[in-house]
């Protein structure tokens, strides 16, 4: 066995994927081949290593960066971030109120609609005429009545 | 608890909640990733404030949000490397970025074995470190790995062979002396 194939089967060993055969082919050449042995014991030693090795401990001055940067205030986590795209954010109000301000909306453009701005300015037969085009016997009439 | 996939999704909402949930979930691995890579606290604080910030501005960028562990480690790896390289350029770092402490030779031989991997560890590449971490201490796979590292699976697997053996060769005459 070359070390190519060693480099294989280090892999599938230390991934536990040595089928029975190699595993024999593994240890007939480890025993015969010490710089191989000694790197099947350094990568057992590396994954003993690791497994024991607790992640490190974050500086508490990450944590305010971040906050910070993030646009979080600590223990407040409800401030959105201003490069979140607006159509994408979520807005929680409640039915009633959206129904009120759309009725308000719709009040308000009658309201200053031109039409209606135009004939609150007018008044007397000025309003008359400018409402609609009567014809003029009916135009007649309403003189008769006043 | 949310999965990543719910906290991906409400990110994209814009939920702060969600970001501070995966910062809280990711902050020690990220920083422990980026402190193996560099060596250096100072660096690793802000290659890993850089990456949360990256992961908030493109989180839409994230089409599988299955993929999400793999996506930021790769965010990750890009800050510490770019980092690295602007430090390299101020002429802070030499070509090989390696433990400017005590050298093993010169370790008492009372050291403990795990310090002494650690040594030499700290005396290996970069890259070496940074796929032994991540095969090792993170326990991804070749694909994840290699999807980070842009790399194929195989050339994963030859780096990774090759940083174990680098490894064994710096062990290898205290395993000869019999000190560990």
């Amino acid at each position: 066995m070359n070390h190519e194939q060693f480099q294989d089967l280090v892999h599938r060993y230390l991934d536990e994927r040595l089928t029975d055969v190699q595993s024999a082919q593994m240890f007939e050449h480890l025993s015969v081949c010490s710089d191989c042995r000694n790197l099947m014991q350094s990568s057992l030693r590396i994954r003993s290593f690791y497994q024991q090795q607790e992640p490190e401990e974050v500086p508490s001055s990450l944590d305010r960066r971040v906050a910070a940067s993030a646009g979080l205030i600590p223990g407040t986590a409800q401030r959105r971030h201003l490069l979140v795209p607006l159509w994408t954010t979520r807005l929680s109000v409640s039915l009633p109120l959206a129904a009120s301000i759309i009725f308000l909306i719709l009040v308000g453009s009658l309201l200053f609609s031109p039409v209606l701005f135009r004939e609150s300015t007018l008044s007397g037969d000025k309003r008359i005429e400018s409402l609609s085009p009567m014809p003029p016997e009916i135009q007649e009439q309403l003189q008769l009545f006043r | 608890m949310q999965t990543d996939e719910q906290l991906v999704t409400d990110l994209r909402l814009g939920l702060t909640e969600a970001f501070a949930a995966l910062y809280t979930r990711y902050k020690r691995s990220i920083y422990s990733f980026c402190f193996n890579i560099s060596l250096d606290r100072f660096l690793a604080e802000d290659a890993t404030h850089d990456t949360f910030m990256k992961m908030q501005q493109h989180i839409h960028t994230l089409n599988d949000s299955s993929v999400f562990r793999s996506w930021l480690y790769a965010i990750a790896r890009n800050q510490v490397y770019k980092l690295l390289q602007k430090r390299q350029v101020n002429g802070k770092l030499s070509d090989e970025l390696v433990w400017d402490g005590p050298q093993p030779d010169t370790m008492m031989e009372s050291l403990e074995e795990r310090e002494l991997i650690a040594l030499c560890l700290n005396k290996l590449k970069p890259e070496y470190r940074e796929v032994l971490t991540l095969r090792e201490f993170e326990q991804l796979s070749y694909a994840e790995i290699a999807s980070i590292t842009g790399d194929s699976e195989s050339s994963v697997k030859s780096r990774l062979f090759k940083a174990r053996h680098a490894l064994a060769e710096k062990l290898r005459p205290y395993y000869q002396r019999g000190e560990i």
